[in-house]
């Protein structure tokens, strides 16, 4: 009886080295893996914008807003033609526009869907001598382009402009 | 009498973390920003979303980790394959401990829509990878894709990727660490070499 306890203690004791062995060896016949994933999308959104002008006159000055009636965010840019070639001086009380030096007056920030250039623009138009009493026609051109980022995510003006995207809108007054 | 002898398996897991949060599944990546089923909202061309995708060693044993991106465009759950990928942009984190494997892309005259990405170090067990992703966006260029169609002097311009979504798919594969480059090459048929102090390279 003891030499059978004996001998099943061994074969125990072998297999328990052999497993030892086996897992201290250098190959495997198995590796240990696991993976994990995930999924999901986002639905784009891209349209044209509309934009209106809004003008008051006083004082030979005209003072131009422009408002985006569209859904998406677009940069404006403004500029105007006076009968006559009088001449016109371009003005704001604050510092939205910048002078693009082609003729146009840009807005320097976007204009975000339902708002509006908060900064208006003025156009004084040179007066007419004493001697001159026809009406003066004077003719306020507004464009507006997407707005384009630039590779940080910030809206680009010039990128904006160079794009395919501008439209046109016209007042005449 | 008896004998008992007790055999510990070690455990291997892993987590796909978004923004902190562990994710798994179809339609959780991007729920976040864009919500999911039918009223979610909307990308914009341009606009960058910060999206901070992780890998987080949730088991108990040392593991090499690989990423696998894909990105392409769906409408209705089908994919359009004329459209192209890359427009899909990612902020990928191959500046902190990720590299691009640029031969696993698809060749030069195709458009990455695979990006497969290997960390360079061992993951610890419970350890947070540095994040393969930190944004994404959607290059300004769709908007130079448009369609024109009309006649009669009436004419309307519709853009081309303004029907679809973009969609991203994630997929993170873990190996242990002991006989890396073979356990590597067995699970993933790719062959890498592991420094003496463990980084691995492509």
């Amino acid at each position: 009886m003891r030499r059978v306890r004996n001998k099943k203690t061994l074969c125990l004791a072998a297999a328990a080295l052999i497993l030892t062995c086996s897992a201290a060896s250098g190959k495997a016949l198995a590796y240990f893996t696991d993976y994990v994933s995930a999924s999901g999308n986002a639905p784009v959104s891209m349209g044209f914008t509309d934009t209106e002008i809004e003008e008051k006159v006083s004082n030979w000055t005209k003072t131009v807003t422009v408002k985006n009636t569209g859904d998406y965010a677009c940069f404006v840019r403004v500029r105007a033609f006076a009968q006559g070639d009088r001449a016109l001086e371009y003005t704001s009380d604050g510092d939205g526009w910048m002078n693009g030096e082609d003729g146009y007056y840009y807005y320097k920030v976007p204009v975000a869907p339902k708002g509006i250039t908060e900064d208006p623009l003025k156009i004084r138009i040179e007066r007419p001598g004493d001697e001159e009493t026809e009406d003066i026609k004077v003719i306020v051109v507004e464009e507006h382009a997407l707005v384009f980022y630039n590779e940080e995510g910030m809206p680009d003006l010039s990128l904006s402009w160079k794009s395919p995207s501008r439209t046109e809108t016209e007042n005449v007054l | 009498m008896y004998y008992e002898m007790q055999v510990n398996v070690s455990n291997i897991d892993v987590a796909l973390l978004e923004n902190g949060r562990s994710v798994e599944g179809e339609n959780t990546l991007l729920a976040d920003w864009f919500g999911d089923g039918e009223n979610q909202t909307r990308l914009i061309p341009g606009e960058h979303y910060e999206e901070t995708l992780a890998v987080q060693n949730t088991g108990a044993i040392d593991t090499y980790v690989r990423v696998i991106l894909y990105r392409s465009w769906k409408q209705g759950g089908r994919k359009i394959t004329t459209l192209s990928p890359e427009l899909i942009r990612l902020g990928l984190g191959t500046d902190n401990g990720w590299i691009l494997d640029e031969s696993a892309s698809a060749s030069e005259d195709q458009y990455q829509e695979r990006l497969v990405l290997y960390y360079q170090k061992p993951l610890a067990p419970g350890q947070v990878s540095e994040p393969f992703c930190s944004r994404f966006w959607l290059d300004s260029a769709v908007y130079e894709a448009v369609e024109t169609a009309g006649e009669q002097g009436t004419y309307k311009t519709s853009f081309l990727y303004g029907a679809y979504s973009l969609d991203l798919d994630a997929e993170v594969n873990v190996v242990q660490t002991h006989d890396a480059e073979n356990a590597i090459r067995s699970a993933w048929g790719v062959d890498v070499n592991i420094a003496e102090d463990g980084t691995l390279s492509l």
